[in-house]
């Protein structure tokens, strides 16, 4: 049953395919915060597949599985009945039910246990032992007790790994230590440590075909191994089954990660500690107490029983060979000490508990288990022999622990005890090999007495060695020791390090035997057969054990009945006294007995023998018959009487049996009564367990609570300082408006006091004037559940708060209240007023100068323009791409605008672009940028500067204009200056010329640059500035058409009426004659003008010479052709007229 | 006047629409020996008077009806040598536009027409 070759997990894996590695964790008391530990640190890419088995009040709901989902990022969920384990997830066992799995299918169990005495940590690992095998991890946790360590042996006994959390770390080390005092466990880790490790350990385990390939070569070195721990520990496993040593070195393989075989034959010749590993390794062994309890009880009535019974002066001496932690030797020492109590005896009784683990052995001394495993002892003995230590543990009874000795010992190396009743040797054998089980059988065979008893484990059989032991009862593998001759076996003597030397020296001391077994030879046997006398071996009660020889003449056969046969019921009549005589003396003597000339008489006829009783050494008594007569055949009558005589005792013996029969239905009448007893007692004790258990469960219970009133604590903490220290005034109202809630700060507002609380929140007198409104939205959010917003204004102080009336929800998501929230708006509202008005007093500014504004989006990839830039430059948005913005340049700002915006260094100084702009509607445009950047923003404004561009240009042209004026009027000045030069007679005459020209020029000067507004200069006015100097003399008539003169015509017009008015003053009615002069003009057609200068002499003047054409006539004469005019002259005695002619250009 | 009377250099167009000064240079120009076409105020006039018999052409370079360039590029075209007498300061378009004119400004002494005029009658 511990020795399956490959378990359903394994042939799953063979199978291939599925990497499913379910680890299952065991906690109890304090295991919510390790599993928590544990579980946090599972990566998204765990493909472990988790099954908490956690010990819960089955009346209650658990918790586990939400707490737990909030710190893995593993799905958690509570397992169902049927589900199957996935990678992944984290499965919990359900309230009220324990759990297995078979096939990867979890199933949900009902306890058959009484609560308490439950054990579901145990009961799941052993079931995922048996499914998953070596996929299998157990991880037990904090917890009180012991479950789980049963199981941890389970999952190991199957090549599974042990995972067992730091009993330091673990809020109870209960459950952790007394897993790990197994010795067994493969890691001992914090619970954070736990899921890297174990997906280590698998991962290095997956390849399976690695693992067959490990296999072939670990049995290759498996004896070079054995030989490596033999050297160290001085025991030799190599007698072991090969399957078992093969897996479990195996898995140290694994464990260590080492490559293969080799490697591990290196690592474990250097290192002695790893001997130890591996000897533990393969020294796993369940046990329990009273492991097969029906076995132990048919023990207990077939041979503890009787052996107190029959005890004389003697020890009583047991073996416990292989007793491993302890519990089988404390289990058959209860056995015994009950007999002895039952049957009022005083007997010793020595038992010798041994086992080759010496760390084992030191457990078994102490004698200390938990508690849990106290549901394997019998109720009925578990108080005599237990004594409670602690919460979780008990004691083995210090009577019972003095009955036994512990020691190291070792079946195949050390000598074996000797003169032993019971030896009880459970699942040792089958590790052993079957040479090595062959070697130790004839160990026991000597070891026992003769009749004394070997009890083995459930699937462990005598092999070949039948010879040595008969069953006594087959199911419970009770064997008594048959009588054959023991060896001793002295192979053992020698500690041999050489198993083939060892051999031989046991095959040697086998050969010199001088005696040769009666029943063990083909010759003796055929002399017993057919020529001894007929022969009967019967026990001391008369039972046949055996026989030889030809029995047909004083013995009835009857088919069928084989087992039990009495002697005296099998007899013929007359032989049938003479047995139970014989037998009943010899075995009450011990000597030699005989009876003589008895009459055997069958159908057949009668025969005269002697019958001699011999008992033997080991209880049996020989029956010889010696005929004395010849045999002689009989008449039918003579059977008629002889009948008769034996037909009495046959009847009494017939009472006495149905007698006995009556007896023991009275006995089990009386046995069934005190099970009743032991029922009502059985459910005390479970009731009390029970309790127990619903306390552990209540801790588990606590520790979810405490858990959720930490969460709590914090979250009120929080909240609690929140109120205290938070500067925002809040009031909480409950549905009806009363106070609930508030801050401090809400002083500022209500003058709430601790004991305004509950009072309604329309009875407190407010600093704000808004009240009815703030009333009326508390209402109105409680009816919607929509939160509302307004403000409300304190006006003493000046102050405004917006309040934000918010809906209270409890937990139901119900409306419960209402939250009033109060921020203060005061210096927001001041703050935003001056920013609105300093906004705007900035943006009348710019109106007014009618600048935009523009500022360079982030990285330079492009240029935002207010609404102003954005008319002037002519767009019709407010972006533009700065590509874009400098094709729009003309091409002379290009390189220079984009050097200058797209400089990135932060240090860009304040910058002027001026450029003309095309805005698309034919008119260029001059716009001045300026800029500068700051922080890391690069904006500026831009305005329009076409006007100044313009009088700039304007003025340059006039300077211009003013340069050239000025170097003309030298040029006329020079002029006149050289012609007056040539003409004058006397320097006054040339100053005066001079004079009287340039203040002619003056004139027109002056008259060109007094053009009335919208108007433009006429001819009257040049004549009329020539005339002015004048115009004290009678007699000056101006008259004509108004016709306007260019500006560079009025001047030689000037200039010639100048001419003409110096002459006509020189020598004419201006000046010496007496006359008038009239100046008139007209038009002549087309564009010509006829200008008649008439003077009218009062008296008749004669032709003077100054008339004759001179200086002034040639320069009237050439300013007449400058203007495209010409000039000619009337003369009369009383008149001389001069008519201008010429062409008014547009 | 009498120094120049009783030679003849050639002929010389006069463009200048200021009478004082056209008469002026009439007067500068013969005194140095040459004779006088014009003084043209306008630009028309003065290409109704291209003769080719010029040897010189004294031109201002702003007229009545416009800027003298077409009479310049007139007389370039028959290879007549060009004295710009003016007000404006526009040496470099003149030089850059006929290359090799030559260049009085006003006021003009009458030494540096004489010169000017007598370069071109040489050349």
């Amino acid at each position: 049953m511990n020795d399956r070759a490959v378990t359903a997990g394994e042939a799953a894996d063979v199978a291939g395919g599925a990497t499913l590695r379910v680890v299952g964790v065991g906690a109890s008391a304090g295991g919510l915060e390790a599993l928590r530990e544990m579980l946090t640190e599972a990566g998204p890419d765990c493909t472990l597949a988790f099954v908490v088995v956690q010990h819960l009040d089955p009346n209650h709901e658990s918790l586990l599985a939400e707490l737990l989902a909030r710190h893995t990022s593993l799905e958690v969920h509570q397992a169902e009945d049927g589900e199957t384990v996935r990678p992944g997830t984290v499965l919990i066992i359900p309230p009220g039910h324990g759990l297995s799995i078979d096939g990867g299918r979890l199933s949900l169990t009902e306890f058959e246990q009484p609560r308490g005495l439950r054990r579901p940590i145990d009961d799941f690992f052993e079931s995922l032992a048996i499914d998953q095998g070596r996929r299998a991890a157990c991880v037990i946790l904090s917890g009180t007790g012991a479950d789980g360590t049963a199981g941890l042996r389970a999952i190991k006994e199957h090549g599974g790994v042990g995972v067992v959390q730091d009993p330091r770390t673990a809020k109870y080390d209960g459950m952790p230590s007394s897993a790990q005092s197994t010795g067994l466990v493969d890691f001992v880790l914090a619970p954070g440590e736990m899921i890297e490790t174990l997906q280590q350990f698998f991962s290095k385990s997956a390849a399976e075909a690695g693992g067959r390939e490990l296999a072939v070569t670990v049995e290759e070195t498996l004896d070079d191994i054995c030989a490596a721990v033999r050297a160290v520990s001085g025991h030799d496993f190599s007698g072991y089954k090969k399957s078992t040593l093969s897996r479990r070195v195996q898995r140290r393989i694994q464990v260590l990660d080492l490559p293969d075989a080799d490697a591990y034959l290196r690592h474990i010749r250097d290192d002695p500690a790893e001997c130890e590993f591996l000897f533990r390794e393969l020294l796993i062994n369940v046990t329990r107490f009273f492991r097969d309890a029906e076995h132990f009880r048919t023990l207990r009535r077939r041979v503890v029983k009787p052996l107190v019974q029959n005890a004389g002066n003697e020890d009583i001496r047991v073996w416990v060979a292989g007793c491993s932690s302890g519990e089988e030797a404390y289990s058959i020492a209860m056995l015994f000490a009950e007999e002895v109590r039952l049957q009022r005896r005083s007997i010793d009784i020595q038992i010798f508990a041994t086992d080759i683990d010496e760390r084992m052995l030191e457990i078994a001394r102490r004698g200390v288990y938990a508690h849990s495993v106290m549901a394997d002892v019998p109720e009925e003995i578990r108080d005599l022999y237990t004594v409670a230590r602690g919460s979780s543990t008990f004691q083995v009874s210090a009577r019972i622990r003095d009955m036994i000795r512990f020691s190291a010992h070792s079946l195949v190396r050390d000598p074996p005890f000797s003169n032993i009743d019971l030896l009880s040797c459970r699942n040792v054998l089958i590790y052993f090999g079957e040479p090595l089980q062959s070697t130790v059988l004839p160990i026991f065979h000597y070891a026992i007495r003769p009749g004394g008893t070997l009890f083995l484990g459930p699937s462990e059989t005598l092999g070949r060695n039948d010879r040595m032991f008969h069953a006594v009862d087959s199911q419970a593998r009770i064997f008594e020791r048959n009588d054959a001759r023991s060896e001793y076996p002295i192979h053992l003597k020698g500690r041999s390090d050489d198993p083939r030397r060892r051999r031989r020296a046991a095959e040697r001391s086998s050969g010199p035997a001088t005696h040769v077994p009666w029943s063990d030879n083909a010759a003796t046997e055929r002399i017993l057969e057919a020529y001894g006398p007929a022969t009967l071996l019967v026990t001391s009660q008369g039972e046949v054990v055996g026989s030889t020889g030809r029995l047909g003449r004083y013995l009835e056969v009857f088919p069928g009945e084989r087992t039990a046969q009495h002697a005296a019921s099998l007899a013929r009549p007359g032989v049938r006294e003479a047995i139970s005589s014989l037998v009943r003396q010899s075995g009450q003597t011990g000597r030699r007995a005989v009876g003589r000339d008895i009459v055997a008489t069958s159908e057949l006829g009668r025969q005269v023998f002697d019958l001699i009783a011999d008992p033997l050494r080991d209880g049996t008594i020989l029956l010889v018959f010696r005929p004395r007569d010849r045999f002689a055949p009989t008449d039918e009558e003579d059977i008629e009487d002889i009948d008769a005589s034996d037909s009495h005792v046959q009847g009494l013996e017939d009472e006495l049996r149905a007698t006995r029969a009556r007896l023991s239905t009275a006995v089990e009448e009386l046995e069934t009564a005190n099970e009743e007893l032991k029922s009502s007692n059985e459910e005390m004790m479970s009731m009390n367990e029970e309790l127990q258990s619903t306390n552990e469960e209540l801790a588990t219970v606590n520790d979810e609570l405490k858990d959720k009133v930490e969460d709590l604590s914090v979250a009120n903490a929080d909240l609690s300082n929140f109120f205290s220290t938070t500067v925002l005034p809040l009031v909480v109202l409950d549905i009806d408006g009363r106070v609930r809630n508030f801050t401090d700060a809400i002083h500022a507002i209500y003058p709430l006091r601790a004991g305004d609380r509950g009072r309604p929140l329309s009875e407190v007198t407010s600093r704000i004037s808004e009240d009815a409104a703030v009333l009326a939205a508390t209402e109105e959010v409680i009816e919607t559940g929509e939160g509302r917003d307004l403000q409300v204004r304190d006006t003493s102080a000046g102050r405004i708060w917006s309040l934000a009336a918010s809906p209270y929800r409890n937990r139901n998501d119900r409306i419960d209240g209402v939250t009033l929230v109060f921020s203060e708006l005061t210096e927001a509202l001041r703050l935003e007023g001056a920013l609105k008005a300093e906004s705007d007093r900035l943006r009348l500014a710019l109106d007014v100068a009618q600048m935009g504004v523009w500022e360079l989006s982030e990285g330079a990839t492009g240029l935002r323009f207010d609404n102003t830039s954005a008319k002037l430059l002519g767009l019709d948005r407010g972006e533009l791409p700065l590509g874009d913005f400098l094709d729009s340049l003309p091409e002379a700002f290009r390189s220079e605008t984009e050097t200058t915006l797209r400089q990135h260094d932060g240090t860009v100084l304040p910058f002027t672009l001026t450029f003309d702009f095309d805005v698309g509607d034919g008119d260029g445009r001059s716009i001045q940028m300026v800029g500068r950047r700051s922080g890391d923003r690069t904006l500026g404004v831009l305005y329009d500067v076409t006007e100044a561009e313009e009088a700039r240009r304007v003025r340059e042209i006039m300077l211009h204009e003013m340069n050239h004026r000025v170097k003309n009027l030298f040029s006329i000045i020079s002029g006149i200056v050289r012609i007056a030069g040539m003409s004058a007679e006397s320097v006054p005459a040339l100053v005066d010329g001079v004079t009287a020209r340039i203040g002619a020029l003056a004139r027109s000067h002056n008259l060109t640059h007094h053009v009335p507004a919208g108007g433009s200069l006429t001819l009257r006015d040049a004549v009329e500035s020539a005339v002015e100097p004048y115009r004290g003399h009678a007699g000056i008539e101006v008259d004509g058409p108004r016709i306007d003169v260019a500006a560079e015509t009025l001047t030689t017009l000037s200039l010639l009426f100048h001419e003409l008015a110096t002459n006509t003053a020189k020598y004419g009615v201006l000046g010496p004659a007496e006359g008038t002069l009239a100046i008139t003009w007209t038009h002549a057609g087309g564009d010509e003008v006829r200008l008649h200068w008439t003077e009218r002499y009062e008296a008749p003047m004669a032709r003077g010479e100054a008339e004759k054409s001179g200086f002034g006539s040639t320069l009237m004469q050439m300013s007449a052709a400058q203007v495209d005019g010409r000039i000619e002259v009337e003369r009369t005695v009383d008149m001389r007229m001069t008519i201008l002619m010429f062409e008014i250009h547009d | 006047m009498t120094e120049g009377a009783g030679s003849d250099h050639g002929l010389v167009l006069l463009c200048e629409d200021e009478p004082i000064v056209a008469l002026d240079l009439k007067l500068m120009i013969e005194e140095a020996g040459f004779r006088v076409a014009g003084p043209h105020a306008r630009i028309t006039a003065a290409l109704a008077d291209l003769d080719t018999a010029l040897v010189a052409a004294v031109l201002d370079v702003r007229l009545k009806d416009g800027d003298v360039f077409p009479v310049a590029d007139a007389l370039t075209a028959r290879s007549v040598p060009l004295i710009f007498h003016s007000a404006h300061v526009i040496e470099d378009d003149i030089a850059a536009r006929f290359p090799g004119a030559r260049y009085c400004p006003k006021p003009v002494d009458r030494n540096v027409i004489g010169t000017a005029l007598m370069g071109c009658a040489a050349s």
